[in-house]
Formats: structure tokens, C-alpha cells, sequence
């Protein structure tokens, strides 16, 4: 068996860069990695919830810049076993200084991008961008994946592979179908990185059910909800409500 | 016809398939069901009867007398203003309709700009039996009022999109987000030469019958083939259409006319091939209209169907290997080229199509003594709403 690998979603520096870091910081006390979102404008994977925080931090004018001084010092500030990824689109890591952000993911040890808009077939696109090899592009497999795109994906993947509960975007209500299931099975037989489930993981009960499964599992909307309506303390409570 | 995209949709550089992993299987189908639609002769022979039949093609390719006397150039017109809903975008929407139905699909979504796809598209459904949803940005149902009644009326569901600048970019992003969920049902008809492939290439195809009728046309009337081929270009499709036959045959010049807006101005204009560079949204790797960042940036244009912050792949090819050039045409120019053909030859044009002549009377030193194709894409009593305050009616 391999060991439980979950994971957290925080936009980058949302609401505020001093609530971004406490937040990133108590939620790696319990999680073993977590995905810093960098916002874009257009993003087709997110329901309303990550939208509307990514529009919140172009409106703010806060990108990328602000946020990989955030990330360094959370890096500094956390143990050395957790791991840090990206998410964010496509385009903003095309529009990269390569070197620049091939230096700081070495810097502060990025373990890989997680881009929604881009598929397996699409990866060798990014890689060509001289994105430095010790960075995982991390592959997705869905409840649409094919045989044929299980054993290639899960032949190939590094870091974990991230597993969509459903076909939907962040932020939908949480199911698994059988079908689904069966799917799950397989990947985490075939795979040598965690399998991890994410979209709409809420509750304790949807990471219970995601867990019977994967090697981990990822929420975000519900954290992102909890730092919009209330602040700090309902995120804390949130976090803790899924480990109790 | 041509050789391009490349088997992963590439049109050189520019094209591809940045979708999320969920709908890889479902473009893979549609690639593969589309491959088969092309060699099913009793698809095509419905496909055909219908575009003749029903949407009332061939369409004339008008030689505009009044017009070309007052500027001193040869002015054809291909009527595509005269397909059945009004423009161009029935060839698609009747192509996709049958393709989709061919695969069990039994719902159509949409994305629209300035309507006319979402009339189309739900013209479709109406007359092959099937559920639609068209997604809209507010701004746009605000101008293009005439045309969401119409949509409604034939039974679509028309969705409002509030989010980012609520025009055509914001729909697809409603339109994409709505198909990951609904994949297995839905058939999303996309509306231009964009998006991930095959949806570039398929919407090209359907629209080819624009040149094909156009090329034997125009030897028919005027003898020789244009110098000039020109087109307004939103997404790319009235443009890839009237280009795709005309594209290999030496000495004629291919123009695709953007919207010049108010100004270069950042957020003033859609010239996304005159004032962007390369990026990927919305499925392919083009070119676009982009913060130094890769945000999109917000795009103007007095018509709704060119207000777009990105291109059909292949444009960007074209653009790159001076296959054809790209130019730019105002607001301002566009409406006086809407008068001019109003008064002139008693056509009213779509406010796109009105960029292609606007393009040709701002620059008529150009063209003078030469013989112009311009495809009139569509016709424009979509626009009454922006017309009539512009010119007081
Ligand atoms: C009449 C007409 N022409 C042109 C366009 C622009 O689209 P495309 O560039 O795909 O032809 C539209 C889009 O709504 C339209 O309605």
C-alpha cells in the first residue's frame, strides 16, 4: 500500500498575502502537498468559487510576482517533506521567462505544474517551452479515460496523477459513479505515484469516500469558500473537519 | 483539400488540443465520426440537399454596379446575407447539427457572439429535433436584442454569461464548462475556426462551400479569377470559408479585415493578429490579445461577432507564411461602409461584413481598377439596435 497523499487548493495570495500564508501554512500542518493557484483570466476548469477569486486577484492586479514571493517564504517556513505544485492555465506558464521560472520552481522546490488545459496528448507543447525536467507536468485521468489512455498515462506519470471525480468542473457537488470507480481501481493497481481524487471534495465524507479508493485526496472550493465568507478561523475549522 | 491541420491539429505552430483530459475522448470521437461523415454519401446527400433546399444555396454572387462605378474597383458579392437566418454561420451549424445527430448526440450547445450562431444553432435543433442551450454575454443580448427573441422563439434556452467582459470569450467559457459536465449527450457546435481541434478544421470544411460556389462564380461573371478576396474576421470562419478554394490559385491576394475598434489603444480594438501574439486559449495555441502576464485582455469592437480577443489557428498560420494578409477596419469606417452598400445597392449588411468594405472604401487607392471578392457575411438587421443610435433613426 502506498501512503496516503492528500492535498489542498489555495489561490495564490487571495484574499491577502498575510491570510494566504497562515492559511498555506496551517493546512500543511495536516495535508502533504499543496497547490498554489496562479490566477488567470479565463479559466474553464473552475466553477464560480476559484473564478471569482482568480478575477478578485487580476482585479487587485496581483499575479505571479507577488505570489512566488509568498511561495518562498512558506517554502522556508514549512517542513521539508511537503511538497508545493502550481496551478494555474496553460498560458501564463507559455508567456514565462523560462529561466527565470525555472530558477525559482528549483529554488523553492516545485514538485510540478498542474495545468487543466492541458491534456496528456498536449504535454510534449509545454515541454518544448524548456520547462527544467525536474518539474512534473501532472497527468489527469477522468471518468472519460479510455484503456488505452490508463495504461499510457499511468506508465508515464511523475509526482501523483490527479484523478477527476467527475466530469465537471472545481466546485460541483461531489459523486462517483460506479463506472468511475472501476476506473479508480484500475489507475491505482496500474500506477506507481499516488492516485489522488479531487473536484468537489467538501466534506469529510466526500474525502472518506475518495480515500476507499485513491492514495489521497484534494479540496479546494470549500477552502476558498470558507476564507471568502468568514476569514482565518472558519478555514481553520474546515481544515481540521476533514482529519478529526 | 488541404493538408492541414497535421494529425494532431496543428496548422504549423498554431492549433492543438488544450482542453481539460475530460474531453480528449469526446474530440477523438468526434474526429473519427467526422472522418466517416465525410465518406458517408447519404450523410452528405442530406447535408447537401438541406444546404440547398433549406438554407438556400447556392448563394448569387452579386456584381455591384452602383458601388463599384462610385469607387473605381470591380466589387463582387457573395450573398451569403441571403442563407436561410441571415449569415453565413447556417453552413457550420447545419453541418455540425447532422454530424452531431450522426453520433447520438440529442442537446447542442452554443456560444454567440452577435446571435447569428445562436440562430443558427437553434434553427438546427429545431428542424433535427434536438434540445439547445446558446450562451450569450449580457453585454451582447443588450445589443443584439433581435436576435436572443428569435433564438428563444425557436426554443432555445438562451443563457446569460456575467462573468469576465460578458461578450463572446465569456460565452465559450460557459459553453466549454458546460460541455465537460455534459460531454456524453451534447454536441457543442462551435461557431468559428476556433477552438481544439478538430473543431478548426471541421468548421473550415463546412464553410468551404462559400469559395467552392464562389470560384466558379466569379469566372462566370467576371471572367477571370479577383485579385482581391477579402473577409472580416471574428473567429476566422466567413474569412476560412471564402479563402479555403481561393487560397492556392496564383495572383489572388487574400485579406482578412479585424476590427480596428476606436483605436490600437489597448482595449480599444479585436486586431488580434495586427496587435497580439501567439498564446493559448480556448483550445489552441494562436494568436491573442494578451497582458504581458498571458491574462486576456478586454477587446472592443462595435460589432458583437468580431469582439473577440482571439483567431482560428489556421489565421495564425496564414498570417506567419503571408498566405494572407490581415488589416484592420473602425468603427467608424465599418458603419460608413453600412450606409454606403445600404444606399448605394439596397443591401444591409451585418455590422461584421460592413469591416470587409469598410477595409475597401478607407483604402480604395488600393483597389482602384481591381477586381474585389468581399464576402458579405451576413445581413444586418441584427444591428437595428446599434444602427439607430448611431444614426439618429
Ligand atoms: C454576419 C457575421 N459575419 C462574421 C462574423 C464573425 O465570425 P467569423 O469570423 O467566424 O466569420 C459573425 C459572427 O457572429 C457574423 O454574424
Amino acid at each position: 500500500m502506498k501512503n496516503k497523499y492528500n492535498g489542498f487548493y489555495l489561490m495564490g495570495n487571495y484574499p491577502d498575502r498575510e491570510t494566504f500564508i497562515k492559511s498555506a501554512l496551517e493546512g500543511l500542518r495536516y495535508f502533504d502537498f499543496i497547490e498554489v493557484g496562479i490566477p488567470f483570466s479565463d479559466p474553464i476548469a473552475d466553477g464560480e468559487v476559484i473564478s471569482d477569486a482568480a478575477q478578485f486577484m487580476i482585479e487587485k492586479n496581483e499575479g505571479f510576482a507577488e505570489i512566488s514571493k509568498s511561495i518562498e517564504y512558506i517554502r522556508e517556513h514549512s517542513d521539508k517533506s511537503k511538497d508545493i505544485y502550481l496551478m494555474t492555465y496553460s498560458n501564463l506558464i507559455y508567456n514565462m521567462n523560462m529561466k527565470d521560472f525555472n530558477d525559482f520552481c528549483t529554488g523553492v522546490n516545485i514538485k510540478g505544474l498542474i495545468l487543466p488545459d492541458v491534456p496528456f496528448c498536449e504535454q510534449s507543447f509545454i515541454r518544448q517551452l524548456n520547462l527544467d525536467d525536474n518539474i512534473a507536468l501532472i497527468n489527469f485521468l477522468t471518468p472519460e479515460s479510455t484503456q488505452e489512455s490508463l495504461e499510457e498515462i499511468t506508465s508515464e506519470a511523475k509526482g501523483f496523477i490527479y484523478f477527476i471525480s467527475m466530469r465537471g468542473i472545481t466546485g460541483s457537488k461531489f459523486t462517483m459513479e460506479d463506472e468511475t470507480v472501476s476506473i479508480l481501481k484500475k489507475a491505482t493497481s496500474l500506477s506507481n505515484v499516488p492516485v489522488v481524487t479531487g473536484f468537489g471534495i467538501k466534506s469529510k465524507e466526500d474525502a472518506k469516500m475518495a480515500l476507499n479508493y485513491s492514495d489521497g485526496f484534494i479540496t479546494g472550493t470549500a477552502l476558498i469558500e470558507a476564507l471568502k465568507e468568514v476569514g482565518f478561523d472558519s478555514f481553520k475549522s474546515k481544515l481540521r473537519e476533514f482529519f478529526e | 483539400m488541404t493538408a492541414l491541420p497535421d494529425s494532431r491539429g496543428y496548422f504549423g505552430r498554431f492549433g492543438g488540443r488544450f482542453v481539460p483530459e475530460t474531453l480528449t475522448k469526446t474530440l477523438n470521437k468526434i474526429e473519427e465520426a467526422y472522418n466517416h461523415f465525410k465518406k458517408d454519401d447519404k450523410m452528405q446527400k442530406t447535408l447537401n440537399s438541406l444546404l440547398s433546399t433549406y438554407a438556400g444555396r447556392p448563394t448569387p454572387l452579386y456584381f455591384a454596379e452602383r458601388l463599384s462605378e462610385k469607387f473605381g474597383i470591380e466589387i463582387y458579392l457573395k450573398r451569403e446575407d441571403l442563407v436561410h437566418t441571415g449569415s453565413h454561420k447556417l453552413n457550420n451549424a447545419l453541418g455540425q447539427g447532422l454530424l452531431a445527430k450522426y453520433m447520438g448526440k440529442s442537446r447542442l450547445i452554443a456560444e454567440t457572439g452577435a446571435g447569428q450562431h445562436g440562430v443558427a444553432t437553434a434553427t438546427v435543433a429545431a428542424l433535427l429535433g434536438m434540445e439547445c442551450e446558446v450562451f450569450m454575454g449580457r453585454t451582447d443580448m443588450e445589443r443584439q436584442s433581435p436576435n436572443v427573441k428569435r433564438m428563444r422563439l425557436l426554443g432555445a434556452k438562451v443563457t446569460a454569461v456575467d462573468s469576465g467582459s460578458k461578450t463572446l470569450k465569456d460565452a465559450i467559457n460557459a459553453a466549454m464548462r458546460d460541455w465537460v459536465k455534459t460531454c456524453q449527450n451534447t454536441h457543442y457546435l462551435i461557431g468559428s475556426v476556433v477552438g481544439a481541434h478538430p473543431f478548426p478544421m471541421i468548421v473550415r470544411d463546412f464553410q468551404s462551400v462559400i469559395s467552392k460556389e464562389a470560384i466558379l462564380q466569379i469566372l462566370d461573371a467576371a471572367g477571370v479569377y479577383p485579385d482581391y478576396v477579402i473577409a472580416a474576421v471574428g473567429g476566422g470562419s466567413n474569412a476560412a470559408g471564402i479563402f479555403a478554394h481561393f487560397k492556392d490559385i496564383e495572383g489572388v491576394k487574400l485579406i482578412g479585415v479585424e476590427a480596428g475598434g476606436i483605436s490600437p489603444k489597448e482595449g480599444e480594438h479585436s486586431a488580434k493578429l495586427n496587435y497580439g501574439r501567439p498564446g493559448i486559449i480556448h483550445g489552441n495555441h494562436t494568436y491573442l490579445l494578451q497582458t504581458k502576464e498571458g491574462n486576456v485582455l478586454p477587446v472592443h469592437s462595435i460589432s458583437a461577432g468580431l469582439d473577440y480577443p482571439a483567431v482560428g489557428a489556421e489565421h495564425s498560420y496564414f498570417h506567419e507564411k503571408g498566405i494572407a494578409q490581415y488589416v484592420t477596419c473602425t468603427d467608424d469606417q465599418a458603419l460608413s461602409a453600412f450606409k454606403e452598400l445600404t444606399m448605394t445597392e439596397g443591401i444591409i449588411p451585418a455590422l461584421e461584413s460592413s469591416h470587409a468594405l469598410g477595409y475597401v472604401i478607407a483604402n480604395q487607392d488600393r483597389f482602384r481598377g481591381k477586381k474585389v471578392l468581399v464576402n458579405l457575411s451576413g445581413r444586418g438587421d441584427k444591428d437595428m439596435p446599434i444602427v439607430e443610435k448611431e444614426f439618429d433613426l
